[in-house]
């Protein structure tokens, strides 16, 4: 038999063969759930905290782990507990390296410490 | 729009996606099951549902880098291996001959002959191993090339053409037997 006979045979083959119209039915109801539930998560961060927790991509969290902790550790300032300073008209000076704003020249705005008056 | 962007569509739960891509497939696929699956309409539509359902519950199996029509009929392929492999029917045979041999110049194109010789033929190939009926059914019905049915059954191009040809001398063969025992030529 040639190429071209049996191409001829098979396109002439169960020409009008259809499946059950119920499959159809069927699959497009299944479509219909499915599509459903994308609906109800797609606004969720189920996805994302999926994401998140699995072992996929693992290498890029690492990297990005690894960044936010050298950033956090380049970014630390200590606390001196000798640089606060009570103050006279707060009760304590939480920023560090300022004096007391009662000492702060021109103003002089805390009238406690003001010795001109 | 192409089959690739209507998956994407199916995967994205656009609710018009599925019912383009069933009726583009629907039949070449219901064909491709009744074929492999010794006519049995019947189990055809239970395996084109499975298949469909496959697609709808799982769409992320679909890599959008393949082709989608070699994905859907390798699936397919595998449905039927699988149920083959279930009934446990194998068959193999080896052959030097060419396929050729067994053309009949002088076949006529009446309607009646046609139609008998057509009947003869897949009653033959459904007697057939189903490696060699699947090649049959994706070269000359489906067109698809050997490289793509390479891609679709998982096995090297040297092998899909040397089964093709065997599945041809085979087919020819058993049609030919046919004609003999039955004292007929559909070509005269």
């Amino acid at each position: 038999m040639s190429e071209q006979e049996l191409i001829s045979i098979f396109a002439n083959d169960a020409k009008g063969i259809a499946p059950d119209t119920s499959v159809q039915e069927r699959l497009e109801y299944a479509y219909l759930l499915k599509s459903t539930s994308y609906k109800t998560t797609q606004n969720s961060f189920l996805g994302m905290f999926t994401g998140l927790f699995s072992w996929s991509d693992l290498p890029a969290k690492l990297a990005l782990a690894s960044v936010v902790i050298v950033i956090s550790v380049m970014n630390f300032q200590p606390k001196n507990e000798q640089l606060f300073s009570p103050g006279v008209d707060t009760t304590l000076n939480s920023v560090p390296l300022r004096i007391d704003t009662a000492g702060m020249l021109p103003f002089f705005g805390d009238t406690c410490s003001n010795g001109q008056s | 729009m192409s089959d690739e962007q209507l998956m994407a569509a199916i995967t994205a739960g656009n609710p018009n996606a599925f019912a383009g891509l069933y009726e583009r497939y629907n039949k070449r696929l219901y064909y491709f099951f009744l074929r492999m699956l010794g006519s049995d309409t019947e189990l055809a539509n239970d395996f084109l549902q499975d298949l469909f359902l496959k697609i709808i519950q799982k769409p992320e199996l679909y890599k959008p880098h393949h082709k989608f029509s070699g994905w859907v009929f390798s699936i397919a392929h595998n449905m039927c291996k699988n149920e083959y492999r279930n009934r446990d029917v194998r068959k193999h045979f080896k052959s030097e001959e060419n396929p050729d041999q067994y053309i009949n110049p002088d076949i006529q194109e009446n309607a009646a002959t046609r139609e008998s010789l057509i009947a003869e033929v897949f009653n033959e190939l459904e007697l057939m191993d189903e490696n060699q009926r699947s090649i049959l059914i994706l070269k000359y019905k489906e067109n698809f090339n050997l490289k793509e049915i390479s891609h679709i059954l998982e096995l090297p191009v040297g092998t899909i053409k040397s089964r093709l040809h065997y599945a041809r001398l085979e087919l020819s063969k058993r049609v030919k037997q046919k004609e003999t025992f039955n004292g007929k030529s559909y070509g005269k």
